[in-house]
């Protein structure tokens, strides 16, 4: 029935979809086809049913210790191959300029010694570590693994957001939304070919024993979490049992003399590599938070004398502040002597004259940050603020014109969404992954869509009533039409980890069988057993905490006109 | 002068500690004011150890013990070669050539590149009377306004062991008018940096007098303050003048926690710290 | 394997078992009550003295149904051997098949409905039972029987010995000569027993039944030696020392030898201390599989202090 897609109109915004026109792009012409093709009902099924296999197999989002259902829309966001290659060469690039620049900033610096940013930007940032300075990764790698979140713009360009290079989540779901979507909607796997997503866990298993062969031929990789209260724990231990290695916490690890070990029942084990899911602030309490109860505390000292690989690196988060972010193109150009493949969002730097009559004209309708400040403090949202917030506003720009940049709100593109039966546009955005493994810098085929639910909500950060979509990349090869009877989802032969079934019903009991009159008991004196409750360790309060307050750093930060 | 200095630092814990994690910064480092003949760091009980240098430029010795133990000490056995600053541009009040006047140090690359070194922290922001009474000798050229502020807060503070913490902030220190070298320190960098100079905290060894060749005497872990102007200009607030041979520097940092002599991280009660320090001038 | 992990292994083996031994239990005892109302409390009070809880005043059978059943607060109840043991395999996620994992996590769910306290508790604790037999079930047919799958049998065994002689103890105290039934059924052994002694049921042949005969699956003497086994193939894969591990091994098969030769009138005439001495065999065995496998370090509290 055209039912569902009659009414379907494209905003302002540009729709991944549609086009102005209402005529339906090449790369979603075959997901049109299917959607035309079904009843609300039908699609109300099949969105009900990725529900109930989320929740039975236990794929939520943890909010504030609340498990709640991860919403997997219904309507895939797909992304042609020749547009996939150019994104794929983006976020390659981005990586290893910001390689670069940590390997730098944390030696010489030629960076700032050049003139190419101000040495104020490394030495204000909170997260510049200075307990990691000298310190040189075996293979060199610092950023295994990546989380490039990028935008397309009203008129269709595609941009990047903001870089994630300390601890980047999220694709868990992007293995899990393509087993369920496999599941759900054979039909549509079986029309065209789409790149596979399973082999994200080998790849990353590789290049994490890549990074730990300068310390022995055979290394132990072990995956760090927070714990069972982190929001990503979900996340740690698919990863950690996809790449067939041990998940551990804090308390299982401990220094020794520059090397790491677990604690098992046969006794101390050598870890080599650590893919670590715990933040900086709480990985090692000699160097940083010595009340953190996640870490382990001699990670520093093992890392600094070559004994384990961290991944990621400690330290890493200066790269992905957002006051770098403004200069990454430089540092492009700077590092790798090229032109960026993916522009950032405008930004404007204001000490530049012409850019600043312009900001000014425009104040309410941009944001506007401080350049020196951190935490979002000093961030104006044009749109949002009083006339004399703004008069403020430009007396602080035109006094010290050089501490602020300005961008637009950016209208993020959409995806048509299941919403109440109806499909109507929504706002995504998307973070492709990119593994390091020190030879080259691979990008997982799609990444995680993230779609904002409410109308018109541009924040698509999962916490604030946020769902994602299965991201497709269509595959160079030309779409299969239906009429080759090739095997159907045969194409996505992947490992990927078993679709939940439903739960078994239980049964209706049987009744109950008729017994003879038995005489009551009699009263008894306690048994002198020990009743043996378990009180787990991660109940103290205390710990519970410190895992959620992981979130911060762990949850995919949100895009949209508060990007800070 | 030719010193040997001997440091003996460490812990004592109330109850046996299985496992700790030290950093001990007490080897100084050549410059052009001194020449490290040697330099020793031992532990007990046996450690494992390593060292590197860390960002600031300063020798760090890395040690770790996990076998349970009372008493951590750490001993750092030095000769050195001082020379101390010879011209008396402190009494002379007296500028040097090479000094910048305060638009130069106004100048944005100038601020970019110190920036460390202007900012303040919960140890150094100086209180509101102490930054006014710095603003009122910002008048005049940098380096004699510094040794003004100076003279302001030796006038206000009173040398006092016992009064302060290692945690002690500038302000608390101000109000309270006493302290030891490190907050003297910490009060002088935080006047000093309201005013716009770069000022960074020094971390080392003086030798107290009386000057007699072979004796020990018993000296201390002394902490003082280096300014920029163009140059850096070392200055101890604490005794008020310009650095003689009795120093010697073993490293710098924002405040303390940059530059602490020892640093130990253990899991148990509570500990108590000890420090003795002897230094022999060499005949 | 992580010590932490097996650790849990241990407890959900134990916490699975508990559920179901405590349904079957309570379902036994209700079903007695529902013929015999006379003392009513002073049965109630008998079973919630059996599964160690104390603390209620004048218990009905509604009370045995919350502290024993379903009340999420009560820790003795089903409800909260469920919730221990799906807190357990939430940490050990990544080791135990997933098809496990459901059933546990599905059980839970499905456990504060709040359904089970309006319907008929049998119907509850029918399915409460076959919820612990899936797992066992799933368990059996899905799991490697590597280091993870011998700590749950293991702490499934010992909470089996456990469980059975306080209700063998129970016999003890009472005169008369159709009190062993009662504790039959209480373990879910009666037909069994039954068919094993063919129209001989005295006193002696349920003492023997329920205590020593190793093909009865919930016999203590079958509980001891599936525990004394899964110690065994710890020992040989974990390479512990002889020593570290001879204490439990030596414990259980001490008090097999016991049980073994004991005369069985004997038992009888001392149940009580008998089975007190079973239960104090698992507890210690217990305390020392955790001292040789589980140690970790409490999260201590890392102090840093500096020098001036």
């Amino acid at each position: 029935m055209a039912d569902l897609l009659t009414h379907y109109r494209a905003g302002a915004a540009f729709d991944e979809m549609v086009d102005a026109e209402g005529a339906v792009r090449p790369s979603y012409r075959a997901v049109h086809a299917t959607l035309d093709r079904s009843s609300p009902a039908e699609l109300k099924q099949i969105a009900e049913s990725l529900a109930n296999n989320y929740v039975q197999a236990g794929v939520t989002f943890d909010v504030g210790g609340v498990e709640r259902p991860f919403p997997l829309d219904l309507v895939p966001r797909v992304i042609a191959s020749s547009e996939w290659d150019t994104i794929e060469a983006g976020v390659a690039q981005r990586v290893r300029a910001l390689e670069a620049f940590l390997a730098d900033v944390y030696a010489d610096a030629r960076v700032i010694a050049d003139g190419v940013i101000p040495s104020q930007l490394i030495t204000s940032s909170t997260h510049y570590h200075r307990a990691v300075w000298g310190v040189q990764p075996g293979n060199g790698v610092r950023i295994h693994v990546a989380g490039v979140d990028l935008i397309r713009t009203p008129e269709g360009d595609v941009r990047v957001l903001e870089d994630n290079v300390r601890v980047p989540s999220g694709v868990s779901y992007v293995m899990t939304n393509r087993s369920a979507m496999i599941t759900a909607l054979p039909d549509a796997f079986a029309n065209q070919r789409i790149r596979p997503v399973a082999g994200y866990p080998q790849h990353l298993l590789a290049a994490l024993r890549k990074a730990g062969e300068p310390i022995t031929d055979n290394p132990t990789v072990v995956v760090l979490t927070p714990g069972v209260y982190n929001s990503a724990y979900f996340e740690h231990t698919l990863l950690a049992r996809t790449m067939g290695v041990e998940l551990v916490e804090g308390r299982d690890l401990e220094c020794r003399r520059g090397k790491v070990f677990m604690r098992t029942t046969a006794g101390l084990q050598r870890v080599d590599v650590v893919y670590r899911r715990v933040d900086d602030e709480y990985i090692d309490p000699v160097h940083f938070r010595s009340d953190s109860m996640l870490g382990v505390p001699g990670l520093v000292n093992a890392v600094r004398t070559g004994g384990v690989v961290l991944a990621n690196a400690i330290g890493n988060g200066v790269a992905d502040d957002k006051l770098i972010y403004t200069y990454v193109p430089d540092l492009i150009r700077y590092y790798l002597g090229e032109q960026p493949v993916i522009a950032n969002v405008d930004t404007w730097r204001l000490e530049d004259a012409a850019a600043r009559e312009e900001v000014l004209d425009r104040l309410d309708e941009l944001v506007v940050k401080p350049v020196d400040g951190s935490g979002g403090k000093g961030i104006v949202i044009g749109p949002r603020a009083t006339p004399a917030e703004l008069d403020a506003l430009r007396a602080r720009v035109l006094a010290d014109p050089r501490g602020w940049i300005a961008q637009p709100v950016v209208q993020l593109s959409t995806v048509p969404t299941l919403i109440d039966d109806q499909l109507e546009p929504r706002h995504v955005d998307l973070r492709p992954f990119a593994v390091n493994s020190g030879d080259e810098v691979w990008v997982l085929p799609g990444g995680l869509t993230r779609v904002a639910l409410p109308a018109g909500e541009l924040v698509v950060n999962s916490s604030q009533g946020g769902g994602s979509k299965d991201t497709w990349v269509l595959s160079a090869t030309a779409h299969r039409t239906p009429a080759e009877p090739e095997e159907p989802a045969a194409t996505v032969v992947e490992e990927v980890p078993a679709a939940p079934e439903p739960p078994p019903v239980p049964a209706r009991p049987p009744a109950p069988p008729t017994l003879g009159r038995l005489p009551p008991m009699v009263p008894l004196r306690l048994g002198q057993g020990q009743r043996q409750e378990q009180r787990q360790g991660t109940g103290a309060p205390q710990v519970q905490r410190q895992q959620e307050e992981q979130q911060q750093a762990d949850a995919p930060a949100g895009p949209g006109s508060t990007s800070c | 002068m030719r010193l040997n200095i001997d440091h003996q630092t460490g812990f004592r814990y109330a109850s046996p500690v299985k496992s700790s994690y030290n950093e001990a910064r007490m080897t100084p480092a050549a410059t052009e004011h001194q020449t490290i003949w040697s330099s020793r760091v031992s532990i007990e009980p046996a450690a494992w150890s390593f060292s590197y240098t860390d960002y600031w430029g300063t020798r760090v010795t890395s040690f770790e013990l996990h076998e349970p133990h009372e008493r951590l000490t750490v001993s750092a056995q030095t000769v050195v070669d001082t020379h101390g600053d010879d011209l008396t541009w402190d009494t002379d009040r007296r500028v040097a050539p090479g000094d910048l006047g305060w638009p130069a140090l106004r100048d944005r690359g100038v601020i970019d590149k110190m920036a460390e070194y202007l900012t303040v922290n919960r140890r150094t922001a100086p209180s509101a009377e102490l930054a006014a009474l710095a603003a009122e000798v910002a008048d005049r050229p940098p380096r004699l306004a510094a040794l003004d502020v100076c003279a302001i807060l030796g006038a206000r503070l009173r040398y006092e062991r016992g009064s302060t913490e290692v945690t002690s902030a500038a302000e608390q220190v101000w109000e309270l008018g006493r302290g030891v070298c490190q907050d003297y320190s910490h009060v002088a960098l935080g006047a000093l940096r309201s005013i716009g100079l770069p000022a960074r905290y020094v971390s080392g060894y003086l030798h107290p007098g009386p000057r007699e060749p072979n004796t020990t005497v018993t000296g201390e872990s002394h902490s003082w303050i280096e300014w920029w102007c163009g140059s850096w200009v070392a200055y101890d607030p604490t005794l008020g003048r310009r650095l003689t041979d009795s120093y010697v520097r073993v490293g710098h940092g924002r405040d303390y926690g940059d530059v602490a002599p020892l640093r130990g991280t253990y899991s148990g009660g509570s500990s108590e710290m000890f420090v003795t320090v002897g230094l022999t001038e060499l005949g | 394997m992580l010590s932490r992990i097996a650790e849990s292994m241990f407890w959900i083996g134990r916490y699975v078992e508990r559920a179901e031994d405590t349904s079957r239990l309570l379902q036994t005892h209700l079903r007695l009550m529902a013929e015999d109302t006379a003392s009513e409390t002073d049965a109630c009070r008998n079973l919630l003295a059996l599964m160690s809880v104390a603390d209620v005043e004048h218990p009905t059978p509604e009370d045995l149904l919350r502290v024993l059943g379903y009340d999420a607060g009560e820790p003795t109840s089903i409800f909260a051997c469920w919730a221990a043991a799906r807190d357990n395999a939430r940490r050990a996620r990544e080791v135990i098949p997933l098809a496990l994992w459901e059933c546990i996590n599905t059980t839970w769910h499905q456990l504060p409905s709040g359904r089970f306290r309006t319907a008929r508790a049998h119907t509850y604790l029918d399915w409460a039972q076959e919820r612990s037999a899936l797992f066992t079930g799933l368990a059996r047919g899905t799991m490697v029987r590597d280091d993870g799958w011998e700590f749950m049998m293991l702490g499934r065994s010992l909470e089996q010995v456990d469980m059975i002689s306080r209700l063998v103890a129970s016999a003890s105290l009472r005169t008369g000569s159709t009190q062993w039934p009662s504790v039959l059924r209480g373990c879910g052994g009666y037909d069994a027993f039954l068919r094993t002694y063919r129209g001989l049921h005295t006193d002696r042949e349920a003492a023997q039944f329920l205590i020593l005969d190793d093909r009865f699956p919930r016999s203590i003497m079958h509980g001891l030696t599936a525990a004394a086994d899964c110690l065994r193939r710890l020992t040989t894969t974990s390479g512990q020392t002889a020593l570290q591990s001879e204490f439990p091994a030596r414990a259980l098969g001490q008090l097999r030898a016991r049980l073994e030769f004991a005369d069985v009138g004997e038992l009888l005439e001392d149940l009580d201390s008998e089975m007190t001495w079973v239960q104090d065999v698992a507890a210690r065995v217990t305390a020392a599989v955790a001292n040789n496998y589980f140690t970790a370090e409490d999260p201590t509290a890392w102090i840093t202090e500096g020098t001036r």
